[in-house]
């Protein structure tokens, strides 16, 4: 006899109950007021304490930390980094001028990694290719926050002007990283303030990320995200 | 470690940072974590099972080195209030304002269990592994870990109740104080 203390109920939340036993269980939810109040108080909990943490998730990777990954700490001491100076990218920019900011920046900094690893590669293979490769995350990183801040205009838009249920598609073909994003519905709170539920899909080379959120409209036009929940479980980065 | 474990270990860092956070409640101690485990991880990349989730065995490095730091504080020291007192949120005011006070609230409920709930807690409902996969990274058994769970969440149940009164925020976060208009 399935009895609904707070381990069941908890295993229940945590989807770890076998499909027979979780429909025992809402079975006598259904009959037991108190119970789904707990329920629910602790999906909410759960919920909480899944995004709680997430602005770890946003901030940038301490550099020590990714040349630690990378076994390029010796006897503790870290490798100097090389500084891409601004002054590069106009000195090794194309030629005919800068198409767009987005564009000119990340050739720029390229023509700067490839000068760098150049002139420090007369001093040895490996210290060239640690160069190299460092650039290479450096440009990955840049790239990655470009696309971010474009499809953070992006999901503004589609929370500004999309009527719910219709996605707004984004793409960059360079990067090869594209985004659908939907509003799923509206609110309106107390304030007679704006909030949408949106769904986010991110599409980069080998895999999708779907995350719902929460976000609400301030005054200047700006949708703010409050919440933000991970579909697959695995509590990937964003 | 081959290019290609190197490259999946540099992208789950930010999800690393996240749980040493959890356990040290601190965050430049929590980047410390981080990188001790991930040199140690380099040294014994031959312990590592390749098909495996690299995440949990982290995760199990990460939570390892944490104990063994606390014990030696302990040894040396005699007092483990070093790491008790300085369980400040690494967060600024401002950007705890900005993210709403509830989830601020969340994080100091967690911040406030013991130490081994808090791990469970971290693995389970921030990393979101099953029962089975956190109780193996953390090497102990199914009882023990649903167990920890339960007294966890119980009592990050009750700490929310309190620190909101009786409105709790829970309640709030489930259904906000926002009516549907279409």
């Amino acid at each position: 006899m399935l009895t609904l203390d707070e381990g069941t109920l908890i295993a229940y939340v945590d989807g770890e109950l076998d499909t027979q036993t979780a429909r025992e269980v809402e079975d006598k939810l259904a009959k037991d007021e108190n119970a789904r109040k707990y329920v629910e108080h602790l999906r909410a909990l759960a919920a909480l304490t899944r995004v709680a943490f997430n602005d770890t998730l946003h901030e940038a990777v301490p550099q020590r930390l990714k040349d630690a990954a990378l076994g390029r700490t010796v006897k503790g001491v870290m490798i100097p980094q090389e500084h891409v100076g601004t002054g590069n990218v106009v000195t090794f920019a194309p030629k005919g001028g800068h198409s767009s900011v987005s564009r000119a920046l990340p050739l720029g900094l390229a023509a700067a990694a490839a000068f760098a690893g150049l002139v420090l590669g007369l001093g040895g293979g490996s210290v060239y290719s640690e160069k190299s490769a460092n650039k290479a995350l450096q440009l990955a990183a840049l790239s990655l926050q470009q696309d971010q801040t474009a499809m953070n205009q992006a999901l503004n838009q589609a929370l500004e002007v999309n009527v719910s249920g219709n996605a707004l598609t984004w793409t960059n073909p360079d990067t090869g990283r594209s985004a659908a994003f939907t509003p799923v519905r509206t609110y309106q709170d107390k304030s007679g303030q704006f909030c949408r539920e949106y769904r986010k899909d991110i599409k980069s080379a080998d895999q999708t990320d779907t995350t719902f959120g929460l976000a609400c409209r301030d005054e200047s036009g700006t949708w703010k995200t409050r919440y933000l929940i991970l579909e697959d479980g695995s509590g990937r980065a964003l | 470690m081959d290019a290609r474990t190197q490259q999946e270990l540099v992208a789950i860092l930010p999800r690393l940072r996240r749980f040493a956070l959890g356990l040290t409640r601190n965050g430049a101690q929590a980047d410390d974590l981080v990188q001790n485990a991930c040199e140690k991880a380099i040294t014994r990349i031959d312990q590592w099972e390749p098909g495996t989730r690299l995440d949990s065995w982290m995760f199990r490095i990460i939570q390892t080195t944490h104990i063994d730091h606390i014990r030696g504080q302990k040894r040396r020291d005699g007092y483990l209030e070093v790491i008790e007192s300085q369980g400040e949120p690494a967060f600024d005011g401002e950007r705890a304002a900005e993210a709403s006070m509830t989830l601020d609230a969340v994080r100091r409920a967690i911040y406030n269990l013991p130490d081994e709930q808090r791990a469970v807690v971290m693995l389970v409902s921030v990393e979101g592994l099953s029962y089975k996969e956190a109780a193996e990274t953390l090497e102990i058994p199914m009882g023990t870990l649903t167990s920890r769970l339960v007294r966890a969440r119980t009592a990050l149940a009750r700490m929310m109740n309190e620190m909101n009164g009786s409105d709790s925020a829970a309640d709030e976060a489930a259904s906000p104080t926002l009516k549907e208009v279409q």
